[in-house]
């Protein structure tokens, strides 16, 4: 996978709570057996309005565009958020399907990071949501509520505003201030700045792992 | 140190604790289906990569299948994912079960009946209602395509931390007409859809002692629409008594099973065992649950209304809103005026023998005013139906009984709702587009389903029930 350390990117605003991964990528997409091509479908029911014909084209044996029409409605279709790859939003995102499509969409539509906050004593990111995300290398930053709301603010006043995500410093910085800290699991902070291969580490525990299949009881055994 | 059961599970599973924090997890039990798949059977071919113990995955076809004439998958690209699994478990060795078997269903309807699903056992698959499995007091998990690659390969997971424990203590018991889907939802409805995030439910008390194996896998179902990384509950007679039956080919015999419950019974939350979060609800009053809105913490009393704009403790007024114009309803509706134009009665949540039962008992000699969709969880559901007849209750109530299959629940096969029908659902997730572009799903019980679906619109079921 790819390697997070430190990145400056345009931001985008998505101001909604709870998004579920199938409002992120629709099920339609799922059938695909690639890992990548997903970013043109990214939150497809809001990206487009009545009149676009997305259909499976059968030389191609993959969904195309035959006409799309963009909801004028929809957040991210606003002019000054083109070319963003941070996307700032709100609390639980990431929430429902195991759906590993829903990094695979962010990463392939440009995203490099989501900033989302913690509700109370809730976590910002769904857990499933956010294992898959560190398994790509998408960049996942949790903040307090206030300090989202005030990316919220800047970032409306100032369309197009870049933010600076430094994971070794555990920092988020707008351009002219204010910086913020982050807390990030250690664990998931070396796979993300590694970016190596974590099935090869396991495999270098295979000598663990036989001691401890030697010792499972025949009942649990198959 | 007194320990919860998910102590328990967890600990027996740690292979190494990392110098960083994170676990190297042993998974016991691994389901494998189409659609999370293709890409980590791909990316073991590209590295060269074998499956370590490919005894411990099962693999099922169940989100893409037809439940009309399940041969014949028209979409091209469902039609590739199929095939693509059936030729991926020729190639690396796994136990299968296809169009041709008589255990074919949904993944987490075969993984109980086969025996499969234990106590004590790590389960995973890459599906996030592999929480079901819970219900056996198994730790189990719904996980991503990497991690499916992770699994085939090492028979591990590294985990990046330890998920807090979360009591969940159901007082009281049921009243008639409600279920333990009504319990679930009330549950999230009460800690919302990232409640538990981050945490493992032990489900415990009264309620869950006089639960079947069946009500406790619809509750454990749904732990994930509360955020849980999974929902447990402590294994008892009623548990054993349901690995004992019959034709559970997987699960131990003999010598083996008096060893395995022997450790069973020590699978339960020793007395003074610290909770990090805890919940205590009384269900004895409980009323059905139905959702108004577009996540699974949008619900209330079926006798309730929907709530004002700010009178939805879990997200903003603006949120609320959208859900509301989405669902085509208005703040401050009774939920019995809700209309209904299709019910669905199914899947991993809800769509056991006991399920069809309590659906086919309240549809006896009525007759459903919109169509109606019945799709077993599987092959052995279906064939219990039929030998009760519950085929032709559904079918003389106008009711269409299907083929096994996730079907409606998420639409990948061609089971889709249109464009602004309201779905009384039984399934787990009334997300937008969910059930087809446009679609409005109300979650709630079976029973509740098909009473919706004899009046036309949102019922309570027990002022129908003598």
């Amino acid at each position: 996978m790819e390697s997070f350390s430190i990145y400056t990117g345009r931001t985008a605003l998505l101001n909604r709570e709870n998004v579920d991964t199938d409002a992120i990528i629709p099920k339609q997409f799922l059938a695909r057996v690639q890992k990548s091509g997903y970013g043109p479908f990214l939150f497809f029911d809001w990206k487009n309005a009545p009149g676009t014909v997305c259909e499976i084209d059968d030389e191609a044996g993959d969904f195309v565009f035959r006409k799309q029409v963009l909801n004028p409605d929809f957040e991210l279709n606003h002019d000054t958020f083109a070319g963003a790859t941070i996307l700032v939003t709100k609390n639980n995102f990431g929430c429902g399907s195991s759906r590993e499509h829903a990094p695979w969409a962010l990463l392939g539509a440009g995203f490099r990071v989501v900033i989302a906050p913690r509700k109370d004593d809730v976590p910002a990111f769904a857990d499933i949501f956010r294992n898959n995300s560190i398994q790509n290398g998408l960049m996942l930053v949790e903040l307090a509520s206030a300090e989202v709301n005030a990316i919220f603010d800047r970032v409306n006043a100032n369309p197009g505003l870049e933010i600076t995500v430094d994971l070794p410093k555990q920092t988020v910085s707008l351009v002219g201030g204010p910086t913020f800290r982050f807390q990030i699991n250690s664990g998931a902070k070396q796979r993300l700045l590694t970016g190596r291969d974590e099935i090869g580490d396991t495999l270098v525990m295979a000598e663990k792992i036989a001691t401890y299949e030697s010792k499972v009881p025949a009942w649990c055994s198959l | 140190m007194p320990k919860t059961l998910f102590d328990k599970v967890w600990e027996a599973h740690v292979v190494e604790a990392m110098p960083d924090g994170s676990y190297l997890l042993y998974i016991d039990r691994h389901l494998v289906h189409e659609v999370t798949s293709p890409q980590a059977f791909e990316g073991l071919r590209r590295s060269g990569r074998k499956l370590r113990a490919p005894k411990r995955t099962l693999a099922v076809l169940d989100h893409n299948i037809p439940t009309v004439d399940r041969r014949n998958i028209t979409n091209p690209i469902a039609k590739k994912q199929v095939t693509e699994l059936e030729s991926n478990v020729r190639e690396f060795g796994i136990e299968f079960y296809g169009l041709d078997s008589d255990r074919q269903g949904i993944v987490h309807i075969i993984g109980p009946e086969l025996g499969f699903t234990l106590p004590g056992v790590t389960l995973v698959c890459g599906d996030s209602h592999t929480s079901t499995h819970g219900a056996f007091g198994a730790l189990a998990f719904g996980i991503g395509t990497s991690e499916v690659e992770h699994v085939l390969a090492t028979q591990c997971l590294m985990q990046s931390s330890k998920p807090l424990n979360f009591r969940v203590e159901l007082q009281g018991r049921l009243p008639r007409g409600v279920t333990s889907k009504d319990v679930i939802l009330r549950i999230i409805r009460e800690i919302g859809t990232a409640g538990g995030t981050g945490s493992v439910f032990e489900f415990c008390g009264e309620a869950i002692a006089a639960m079947s194996m069946e009500e406790r896998m619809s509750l454990c179902n749904m732990s994930i629409e509360a955020g849980a990384r999974a929902g447990m509950i402590a294994p008892d007679p009623t548990t054993f008594d349901y690995i004992q039956a019959q034709n559970r080919p997987f699960a131990p015999k003999g010598k083996v099973l008096t060893e395995a419950l022997n450790y069973w019974k020590t699978l339960q939350t020793d007395a003074g065992a610290h909770f990090d979060k805890e919940l205590v609800l009384n269900v004895s009053a409980l009323a059905p649950q139905v959702t108004w809105g577009t996540n699974p913490a949008m619900g209330t009393d079926v006798s309730g209304s929907i709530p004002a704009l700010d009178g939805y403790k879990h997200s903003s007024a603006a949120n609320v809103e959208r859900a509301l114009q989405y669902m085509g309803l208005k703040a401050g509706q009774k939920m019995t005026e809700i209309p209904i134009d299709l019910v669905f009665i199914g899947s991993c949540t809800n769509g056991r023998i006991e399920d069809l039962r309590a659906a086919a008992a309240f549809l006896q000699g009525k007759k459903v005013k919109v169509q109606t969709l019945v799709v077993p969880g599987s092959m052995q559901v279906k064939a219990q139906a039929e030998r009760e007849g519950l085929d032709h209750v559904f079918k003389q109530a106008g009711a269409k009984w299907r083929e096994p299959g996730c079907s409606m629940c998420l639409g990948m096969n061609p089971d889709i709702a249109a464009p602004g029908q309201h779905v009384a659902s039984t399934s787990n997730r009334n997300f937008e587009g969910r059930q087809g572009k446009g679609a409005r799903t109300h979650l709630m019980s079976p029973i509740m389903a098909a009473a919706a679906g004899v009046a036309g619109h949102v019922v309570d079921v027990r002022e129908k029930l003598y």
